[in-house]
C-alpha cells in the first residue's frame, strides 16, 4: 500500500509540475483582464476640469509591438500594479506610478544618464526627455532597425531638434549627411556602426519591403544568404547583388540599392551628445571600419531588419549602386583609367622633349 | 623679329585666374580623391575645391562673356579646310617638321591666332568639357538640391565618374598644355605673350 501512495504522489506531482512552472512564469494579471476595461476604445478618466484623457489601449496593436511579441505583461511595467480588487470602483491603486523602463533597459537607462536629455533632466530641467519623449508610442513601440535612418530621425530626433541649424561646420551636401546616416552615428560617439545597402524603389522613394524581396527569388529569410551566395565565399559580390537586381526586375520589382550609415541598434546609441564625431575620415575613407561593416539589409514587417554580409569590393565596382561617399567609395578601374590619362600627357610632353633633345645636332646643320 | 599683339588684357587676366584655378583643382581633387595617402583634413580639401570651382564657373562665365560679346568666339571654330588639310600639315609638323628645323605653317594673327589643331582642342575644351565639369562640379555641391537632375542622368555614381574622368584629362591637359607652350621660337617665348600680350613671330627668310 505504501509503494501505492508514493506511485500517487509522483503521479500528481507529474501531472501538477508543468502548472506549477507555468504559474511561476505566467502573468500574476493576465494581459487580457486588464484588456477587459481598458480594451474597450471608449473607456477614459474624467479630469477635474471636465476634460476626460482615454485610458484605451489596442489590444492587436500591443502584440504586435515589441514588448508583446516578447510576451511583455502589462504588469511587468505598470509594476505597482500586484493585484486587482474588483470590490474598488477602480481595482487597483489609481494613478499608477509612472513606468520605470530601466527596470529592464538597464544598459540603456545607463547610456542615457551619460548623455545630453539625461544630464539635463538631473541638473532640473523638466522638459528635458525620458524615455516617453523619443518612444512616445510605447504601449506600440515597435523594433527600429527596419526603419531608414531618415525615418527613425523624422520620428525620434526631428520632433524636437532642426538639423539645418546645426551642421553648417560640414564642407557641403550638409543635407545628404542626415538623410542617410542616424544621428546617433556622430552624436553617439561610442556606438557600433555599420554600413547597409537597401533594396530601394527611386520612383515610390520607399524601401522595398523585404518579404517582396525573398517572395520574388523564392527563398525565406533564413536561406536567402546561402541562395544569394553562388560562389560561396559567405559573403554577396557585386555579381551575385547584379543577380538579385536582375531576377527583380525579371518579377516586376525595380530595385535601385541605396545605402546609409548607422548605428546598430544597441543600448549605447542613447549616449546621445551635444559635441559629435567630426572627422570626416571616420567614414569618408576607403580604410574606414564602418565602411568594411558592410551588410545587404531586408527589412520587414514588424520592423526588424535582416543583415547579409556584402563583400566591399561592391563599394568599389562599376555597379552603379546609389550609394556614394567621397573618397571611401571611389571605383577602381576609374583610377586605372585615370593614371593612365595621366601617363598619357607624360608620355607625350616628355617624348616629344626627347625626340626633340635627340634631333638639335640635326637642326644645328641645317643652319 | 616680327611682335603682334596677341592675348589682350581680358584675355590674359582670364587665361592665369583659370590656370591657377584648375591646377589648385587638380590638386585639391587629388586630395580629396586619395586623402587617406596626404595629411590634408578632406574638410579642408573640399571646402578649397568648392571654392576655386565657384570661382572658376565665374571665370568662365568672363571668359564666355567676353568673347560672345566681342564677337570673337568664331575664332575658336575651325573651317572645313582647316578641320582637313590644314590640321594634317599641322600634325605633320609637330610630329615631324619641328625636329629637322622646319618652319611652323601657322602664322596667328590677332583674328585668327589659334592653328587647326589649337582650335579644335581649346573649342571642345572651352564649349562642352569645361562646362560638362562646371556643371556636374555643381550636381556634386548640391546633391539634395538637385536630386531629381542626378537621378535623371543615373544616379551619382554616374555624375561622379564623369567629374573624375575629366578631372584626369584635365591634369593630363596641364602638363601637355605646359610642354606645347614651350614650342616657340624660344622656350619661353609663348609664356612671355601670355604676360605682355605680344607674341614674337621670325620674319620669314625668303
Amino acid at each position: 500500500m505504501k509503494g501505492n501512495w508514493l506511485f500517487r504522489f509522483l503521479f500528481i506531482l507529474m501531472v501538477a509540475l508543468p502548472f506549477v512552472a507555468l504559474g511561476t512564469v505566467s502573468y500574476a494579471i493576465d494581459n487580457e483582464e486588464c484588456l477587459e476595461c481598458h480594451g474597450d476604445p471608449d473607456f477614459v478618466k474624467e479630469l477635474p476640469g471636465g476634460k476626460t484623457v482615454s485610458l484605451y489601449v489596442d489590444g492587436k496593436r500591443f502584440a504586435q509591438s515589441v514588448h508583446g511579441q516578447n510576451d511583455v505583461a502589462c504588469t511587468d511595467c505598470h509594476a505597482d500594479i500586484t493585484e486587482l480588487n474588483y470590490d474598488n470602483d477602480v481595482p487597483h491603486p489609481a494613478p499608477t506610478k509612472p513606468v520605470d523602463c530601466s527596470s529592464c533597459h538597464e544598459d540603456e537607462q545607463e547610456a542615457y544618464e551619460q548623455s545630453v536629455h539625461g544630464q539635463a533632466r538631473k541638473e532640473g530641467d523638466d522638459e528635458a526627455p525620458t524615455c516617453a519623449t523619443c518612444h512616445n508610442n510605447y504601449h506600440y513601440v515597435k523594433y527600429m532597425a527596419g526603419e531608414t535612418a531618415a525615418q527613425r530621425s523624422a520620428g525620434v530626433c526631428l520632433n524636437c531638434h532642426d538639423p539645418d541649424e546645426y551642421h553648417d561646420w560640414l564642407p557641403s551636401a550638409k543635407r545628404i549627411h542626415y538623410k542617410y546616416t542616424d544621428c546617433s552615428v556622430c552624436h553617439a560617439k561610442n556606438s557600433p556602426k555599420l554600413t547597409r545597402l537597401l533594396f530601394y524603389n527611386i520612383f515610390k522613394e520607399q524601401v522595398i519591403p523585404g518579404e517582396e524581396v525573398v517572395k520574388a527569388l523564392s527563398v525565406d529569410f533564413d536561406n536567402f544568404l546561402q541562395a544569394v551566395d553562388k560562389n560561396g565565399n559567405g559573403k554577396i559580390d557585386s555579381k551575385e547583388l547584379y543577380f538579385i537586381t536582375k531576377t527583380l526586375k525579371a518579377k516586376g520589382i525595380k530595385a535601385s540599392i541605396t545605402g546609409e550609415i548607422v548605428a546598430d541598434m544597441d543600448p549605447s546609441v542613447h549616449a546621445i551628445t551635444k559635441d559629435a564625431i567630426k572627422d570626416c575620415t571616420q567614414c569618408h575613407s576607403v580604410k574606414s571600419p564602418i565602411l568594411s561593416n558592410l551588410f545587404l539589409t531586408l527589412t520587414k514587417a514588424d520592423g526588424e531588419a535582416e543583415n547579409y554580409p556584402l563583400n566591399k569590393e561592391v563599394l568599389s565596382s562599376l555597379y552603379p549602386i546609389r550609394f556614394y561617399l567621397i573618397d571611401a567609395t571611389r571605383i577602381k578601374l576609374l583610377d586605372i583609367i585615370g593614371v593612365l590619362i595621366v601617363l598619357g600627357g607624360i608620355g607625350f610632353a616628355g617624348g616629344h622633349l626627347t625626340v626633340r633633345l635627340l634631333t638639335i645636332p640635326l637642326r644645328r646643320r641645317k643652319k | 623679329m616680327k611682335r603682334i599683339y596677341l592675348h589682350p588684357l581680358p584675355v590674359r587676366i582670364w587665361h592665369w585666374i583659370h590656370a591657377a584655378c584648375i591646377t589648385l583643382l587638380v590638386i585639391t581633387g587629388v586630395f580629396i580623391r586619395y586623402s587617406e595617402h596626404f595629411g590634408i583634413p578632406l574638410r579642408t580639401a573640399v571646402k578649397a575645391h568648392n571654392i576655386v570651382g565657384i570661382i572658376v564657373a565665374l571665370d568662365f562665365l568672363l571668359w564666355f562673356g567676353y568673347y560672345v560679346f566681342t564677337g570673337k568666339i568664331k575664332i575658336y571654330f575651325p573651317t572645313k579646310e582647316e578641320l582637313l588639310k590644314q590640321a594634317i600639315r599641322q600634325i605633320r609638323y609637330y610630329s615631324y617638321g619641328i625636329f629637322v628645323g622646319e618652319p611652323n605653317p601657322f602664322h596667328p594673327t590677332p583674328e585668327n591666332k589659334f592653328n587647326p589643331l589649337q582650335k579644335t582642342a581649346y573649342l571642345s575644351i572651352m564649349l562642352f568639357l569645361l562646362p560638362l565639369q562646371i556643371f556636374t562640379g555643381f550636381l556634386l555641391l548640391y546633391p539634395d538640391e538637385f536630386r531629381e537632375v542626378i537621378e535623371f542622368f543615373g544616379g551619382i555614381r554616374v555624375i561622379d565618374t564623369i567629374h573624375v574622368l575629366l578631372f584626369f584629362f584635365f591634369a593630363s591637359f596641364i602638363i601637355a598644355h605646359f610642354y606645347l607652350a614651350t614650342l616657340g621660337h624660344t622656350p619661353l617665348a609663348h609664356f612671355k605673350a601670355m604676360i605682355t600680350g605680344w607674341e614674337e613671330e621670325p620674319e620669314e627668310h625668303h
